[in-house]
């Protein structure tokens, strides 16, 4: 039998008794804290899941404030669309009612104006809504607010008071411009002749004198600023701030250069002298400029530059093919003298009532008294004498008229074309009877009328045309045209914003439609709308070249929602929808009767109610897309919140303790204890010494 | 038939019983007495009956013997080493587990880099808000205090280690001595045939102290002396041993610093924290056991892995916030470069190993350079152009350039330099090839060095036998040899065996300059001035995509590679956790054995009372017996006396 040693045995009871005791031990904390343990070892099998589990928590949490923080931003951008929908569709009524008025015009124009006027205003104060410190409107510019006080007509250094002036100053070529002439004019000042100046003291073209983000290249994103000024040609600059240069390679803008907006792309740095070399953006246009690779126009110190990496520049190119056009061809075959008719290449050029000669006979005056459209044939007689054709015509013998707007003589600002419906305003015309690069814009087309300006300088034909005389039509990009050939899309890439050097509109490219094609559409705004305004030919005359400037996307305002998914909400006050609504309501606001005729004011209300409804429209369509948006917030939030309870319960089985088993251990664990004290104090009186 | 005895001789038989017996009392009065001391063992006084020709002359006692199976006692002593050793473990990583708070609340590393996250994730929703920039800014801070804290309770877990080493081998030089002395007494009672059996006792009690701080081996000689080895069969204690002597040699360090390291032979003499020498030989790999094993483990194995992980951390953490323009992190008070591009036009191809950046200005031979497109290749910076901004550099452990193409305006991040450890060298001319290192410095080849004042930097490519040392250099550059001349005596660089980034934790700290402008937690620290477009939220939606990536982290962490941020957190606390668990369970197993081996043991050789009593009742009753018969013969005696009368 194994001995037991008198040490030995309470050395063993001993052990057995602090192991029970650090048993105890442990259960009453545990169910002191309700922790299986207090250290990460102590539940080692799940200290990773456990703690990954408590990173997705703090994560999801954290989503969960950031979806809550965007819904209360999101509200009042909602409230605010939802106002100018209702300012909008109201002047939509009374506009109606004022382009129909049989009422004294003196009257509903003054209402009307009134009213206008306080919307532009009540607009614009919406648009500076502010949540906190952030305002809503202004794109990812939050800390100024994004619209000024548009003020009013009769206020002339106010907004509103120089979109008036328009009508004072006349800035159109027409003497009394028509309702739909005034009306482009408001539209073209807002969009590009206002000015606005930076927090870097530059002054840079904003639409509509909005002052938020407009990103790259339209130049809000100024690094630094010139030291001193530059001339003309220059091909370096010193700048003021050494810090975060541009490299060699990269883009650069200037943030007061006319026409073009040129970009210049750097050649080199001296980051000690702040001295950085360019050269001309290597586009098309620096051909064209000839010898010069330096600065298009002389720039004044402090001019702000922008790196417009990776912008680059390329010349848009015209509208689809060039056509010709020629007037009046002859006769399509030969007529003996007596016939009372002839056939034409387009009876549709014919009116009845129009006189015109035979090229080979001077003598005689024809007048048609009928045409037949189908069969292209032209009726008709002497005048005076009402006789037939007397003399023979051979085939394609000319027909020159006599009466119409037509006028062929040196100086006219009009002349009729054989193919009206190839003209559209902003076209630009060549002519086989004028020098070279002689070029005319399309700013009127009348029946089969067109009216033309010589470019530049304005002013009528330079020669006298003939019905031989040649036209060559480069078609200009029509208001809503959202392709625009460019010379190059090597480097442009969806999603990047884009800026015609004719406008201060920047869009974004929707898609590179060809490699030298690309869609685009107003910046903020979503598949559908093109072109803001008429973009005339880019060719050919040197130095009006259009050129396009790329820069990088323009992120809106948006949260982090979940891991990966970001959320975009903000409404920029530039956009497309609001332009149109605001553009309207101008028209009405400044629009002055006593420059104005009636049926001038009754056109412009019209336009305004058609933009207003346009407008109203469009406003209700980025309303429902941020409906979307916040249904994908609720959504969210709603998912992470299951997903956060699910984590705590399984956090919960990995961290704390079974209450009942711990305690029912606990009790079962001090009944050991006891029973082992007991053992104790009988084993001490177990001694063969207590016997003796 | 037996020869007929005297009376006379009855009589002295009958008292060699009384006297056996009068010894075998006093021996149980001894057993009794010393029943609850710990390491004495049960005596016997054996008896033998004293023949003398062919008849019995009585009984005596011989020599107390003691009862113990020795082999018993050998398992014991190394149970208790190893119970010792992960006892000693247990008890660090149990301290040292409190860094890392309790589970399910926030306190820990990885909770606070999830927070920071966090702050970033709400900086999208409002990036122009001040209150949530220095959120972003006192989360970060957060998070650097707990690097720092950690690694500084880290630092001092491995000091204290240290120190207990100290303690140890103080503790075995002691017993050792205590052996020795106790081995001479028994060699000169064994040689008298005296019992040694209670300084035997004494002996394996200080064999126990010895076992308790290290794993030994005995063995016990023909004239009773005990020889000591440790288990790798290193002498401590045999016939040369001398008095009060410490075999045993180790020098504690006062701070143990984050790049403190043991560096095993031949590198031990790069200096570092001490190892264990017994005459001379490092015998600290060889300790199997006892405290001493269980603190070198927790100094120089689990400390510094988690350290490692830690710098490694904190090394990304930084490098990641640097790579998208945002300087968050730096170490200590240095002032890091912020990132820069390549601007060398068209980049540069494989092998290149210059660069022209825009700006150096806090740039300095030494420093690491990551690329954009590289960023698991660290390149040292081994020149600087002031005139042309261009620096040259090589790939981190060769002598090579670029080992993948970089592009024009890859984006550059600088790191801190590489810690380095200074000894001397003799001189050597221009174009030299060949040095005699001044001292034994342990070079290897493939070790890089570098002379202190000059750039550039040399391989090792040959080390002749020595000492002296003679080594064969090769520069990293073009040239052939020194590139410049060096003095005798001049210092030498040299890259530690440990991964650049040690003491990253240690020192990470948030960049004053976010600190002062925390419009940067927006706009990065790449701008002078704050953007306009303070709704930007581009930099911070980028960082939180960064913080959900997953990154890429060196291999010698004993971590996944691939992890996001703040799970790597978590696997280097889990991994804590599961050694200090493995520990734990591996102690309790441990203290099973040894609690079963000992139980065994004092059951076998350790008095019990009982048995004492019992034998003392039949002593008693023996000496009742011998004396009764005493009472007997002289009855006998006094009637032969009568008879005679």
């Amino acid at each position: 039998m194994t001995s037991v040693s008198t040490i030995g045995q309470s050395t063993f009871l001993n052990s057995q008794l602090l192991n029970i005791e650090s048993q105890l031990n442990d259960l009453t904390n545990q169910v002191s804290s309700g922790k299986k343990s207090a250290t990460f070892s102590g539940i080692n099998s799940v200290s990773q899941l456990s703690l990954q589990l408590n990173s997705s928590l703090t994560v999801t949490n954290g989503y969960l404030t950031n979806i809550s923080n965007a819904q209360t931003l999101i509200a009042p951008i909602q409230n605010v669309l939802q106002q100018i929908t209702d300012i909008a569709n109201q002047l939509r009524t009374d506009s109606l009612v004022a382009s129909s008025d049989a009422l004294p015009v003196t009257q509903g124009n003054a209402t009307l104006q009134a009213e206008a006027t306080d919307a532009l205003n009540q607009i614009s104060s919406l648009l500076n809504t502010r949540v906190g410190n952030t305002y809503l409107f202004g794109g990812r510019n939050t800390t100024t607010p994004p619209m000024p006080n548009f003020g009013s007509a009769a206020n002339a250094s106010s907004i509103a008071g120089q979109v008036a002036a328009l009508q004072g100053a006349n800035p159109l070529t027409t003497a009394t411009p028509s309702g739909d002439q005034l009306y482009n004019a408001i539209q073209n000042f807002l969009n590009n002749g206002l000015t606005r100046t930076t927090s870097t003291g530059a002054t840079v073209p904003s639409p509509f004198g909005y002052t938020g983000e407009t990103g790259e290249p339209g130049g809000s994103d100024f690094r630094f600023s010139t030291a001193a000024g530059a001339a003309a040609g220059a091909t370096s600059i010193t700048v003021s701030q050494g810090f975060d240069l541009p490299t060699v390679g990269q883009y650069i803008e200037f943030g007061t250069l006319p026409p073009t907006n040129a970009a210049y792309q750097v050649t080199a740095v001296n980051q000690a002298t702040r001295t950085i070399t360019f050269a001309r953006a290597t586009s098309p246009a620096v051909t064209a400029l000839g010898p010069s690779t330096g600065l298009d126009a002389a720039i004044p110190a402090n001019t702000s530059v922008n790196v417009t990496s990776p912008s680059w520049v390329t010349t848009v190119s015209a509208n689809g093919a060039n056509s010709a056009d020629t007037t009046f061809p002859g006769v399509t075959a030969a007529f003996g003298a007596g016939v009372s008719s002839v056939t034409v290449p387009k009876a549709g050029d014919y009116s009845v009532g129009e006189t015109f000669k035979f090229a080979n006979d001077a003598a005689n005056t024809y007048q048609v008294t009928g045409l037949n459209t189908s069969t292209n044939t032209i009726t008709f007689q002497t005048t005076p004498g009402a006789l037939p054709l007397q003399n023979p015509v051979p085939s394609g013998t000319q027909i020159t008229p006599l009466t119409g707007p037509f006028s062929g003589t040196a100086g006219s600002t009009q002349m009729v074309v054989q193919t009206p419906a190839n003209y559209k305003v902003g076209d630009r015309i060549s002519l086989s009877t004028d020098p070279a690069n002689t070029f005319y814009d399309v700013t009127a087309v009348n029946g089969d009328a067109i009216t033309i300006s010589q470019v530049p300088g304005g002013g009528g034909l330079v020669n006298p045309i003939t019905t031989a005389t040649a036209i060559t039509v480069n078609h200009s990009y029509q208001a809503g045209t959202n392709v625009v050939n460019v010379g190059s899309t090597t480097g442009v890439t969806a999603g990047m914003t884009v800026k015609f050097s004719n406008s201060n509109i920047n869009y974004t490219v929707a898609s590179i439609v060809s490699p030298t094609q690309i869609q685009v559409v107003p910046l903020g705004q979503s598949q559908g709308s093109g072109l803001e305004t008429t973009m005339p030919p880019s060719e050919p005359i040197p130095g009006q070249q259009i050129t396009a400037s790329f820069g990088t996307a323009i992120q809106p305002l948006s949260v982090q929602i979940d891991n990966g998914v970001s959320l975009q909400y903000g409404i920029p006050a530039d956009t497309h929808a609001i332009r149109t609504v605001l553009g309207a309501i101008f028209a009405l606001a400044t629009t002055n009767l006593n420059t104005t005729t009636q049926g001038g004011f009754r056109e412009v209300a019209a336009r305004a109610a058609a933009d207003l409804q346009t407008g109203s429209r469009e406003v209700s369509t980025v309303a429902s897309t941020l409906g979307v948006k916040q249904q994908t917030l609720d959504a969210t939030k709603t998912r992470l919140s299951d997903f956060t309870t699910t984590l705590q319960t399984q956090l919960s089985s990995l961290n704390d303790v079974d209450m009942a088993s711990a305690v029912s251990q606990l009790t079962e664990t001090q009944t050991q204890l006891e029973a082992s004290f007991k053992l104790i104090s009988s084993l001490k009186t177990m001694s063969l010494a207590n016997y003796l | 038939m037996t020869t007929a005895t005297s009376l006379n001789g009855a009589l002295l038989i009958a008292a060699s019983g009384l006297q056996a017996n009068q010894v075998g009392l006093d021996v149980v009065s001894r057993n009794v007495a010393n029943a609850q001391v710990t390491g004495y063992t049960s005596k016997t006084a054996p008896l033998e009956s004293i023949v003398t020709g062919d008849a019995n002359a009585g009984v005596r006692t011989l020599a107390i013997t003691r009862n113990v199976t020795e082999a018993l006692l050998r398992q014991l002593q190394t149970s208790n080493s190893v119970n010792q050793q992960m006892s000693t473990q247990s008890a660090f990583l149990q301290s040292f587990q409190n860094n890392f708070g309790q589970p399910g609340n926030s306190t820990n590393l990885a909770a606070q880099i999830g927070n920071l996250q966090n702050a970033l994730s709400a900086l999208t929703v409002s990036p122009d808000d001040p209150t949530a920039q220095t959120q972003v800014i006192s989360t970060a801070q957060n998070v650097t205090q707990q690097f720092n804290l950690v690694t500084q309770n880290l630092g001092q877990v491995r000091q204290q280690a240290d120190a207990a080493i100290s303690t140890s081998v103080t503790n075995v030089n002691t017993a050792l001595n205590q052996i020795f002395t106790l081995n001479n007494q028994i060699t000169a009672l064994q040689a008298r045939g005296e019992s040694t059996a209670d300084l035997q006792d004494q002996r394996d009690n200080q064999v126990n102290a010895v076992a308790k701080e290290m794993g030994i081996t005995t063995a016990v000689q023909g004239n009773g002396a005990m020889y000591v080895y440790t288990g790798n069969g290193t002498t401590l204690l045999d016939s040369t041993f001398a008095a009060n002597s410490s075999p045993v040699t180790f020098t504690p360090t006062p701070v143990v610093g984050p790049n403190a390291a043991y560096y095993p032979p031949p590198s031990s003499t790069f200096g570092g924290l001490s190892g264990i020498s017994v005459g001379g030989v490092d015998i600290t790999g060889a300790i199997q056991g006892g405290n001493i094993a269980g603190d070198l483990n927790v100094r120089d194995n689990i400390l510094p892995a988690t350290q490692s992980q830690l710098d490694e951390l904190a090394a990304q953490l930084a490098t990641k916030f640097n790579t998208n323009d945002l300087q968050l992190f730096q170490r200590g008070n240095q002032i890091l470069p912020s990132a820069d591009t390549v601007t060398n036009v068209g980049g540069v191809a494989t092998g290149g190993n210059s660069i022209t950046v825009q700006s150096i200005t806090n740039l300095s031979v030494g420093m690491s350079l990551h690329f954009g497109s590289q960023p698991n290749t660290t390149y040292l910076i081994t020149g600087i152009n002031t005139g042309t901004n261009t620096l040259s550099f090589v790939q981190q452990g060769t002598t090579t350039g670029l080992t993948a193409g970089v592009a024009q305006d890859e984006k550059v991040t600088f790191g801190p330099a590489i810690p380095q450890i200074t000894t001397g060298a003799a001189g050597g001319a221009l174009g030299a090839t060949t040095l005699t290192l001044a001292d034994a410095i342990g070079a290897q080849t493939g070790m890089r060095i570098q002379f202190l004042g000059h750039s550039a930097i040399y391989t090792i490519t040959n080390v002749a036998a020595g000492p002296p040392q003679q080594v064969t250099i090769q520069p990293d550059g073009t040239g052939v040899g020194l590139q410049a001349p060096v003095a005798a005596g001049e210092g030498i660089r040299i890259l530690p065996p440990v991964i650049g980034l040690a003491g990253y934790a240690n020192n990470i700290t948030v960049n004053t300059n976010v600190i002062n402008n925390p419009w940067r937690v927006r706009d990065g620290t790449r701008v002078q001035t704050p953007s306009t477009l303070t709704g930007n939220n581009t930099l911070p939606t980028n960082l939180v995509t960064m913080f959900n990536a997953l990154q890429t982290f060196t291999n010698n962490t004993k971590l996944a590679t691939s992890a996001t941020l703040v799970n790597f957190g978590s696997s280097a606390i889990a991994y804590q956790a599961n050694v200090t668990a493995t520990t734990k369970a591996t102690l309790d197993s441990a203290t099973t054995i040894y609690n079963s081996l000992n139980r065994q043991f004092l059951d076998e050789s350790a008095v019990n009372v009982d048995t004492q009593l019992s034998n003392m009742i039949t002593i008693q009753s023996s000496y009742a017996a011998s004396a009764r018969t005493i009472t007997a013969i002289k009855q006998m005696m006094d009637e032969l006396e009568q008879a005679v009368r």
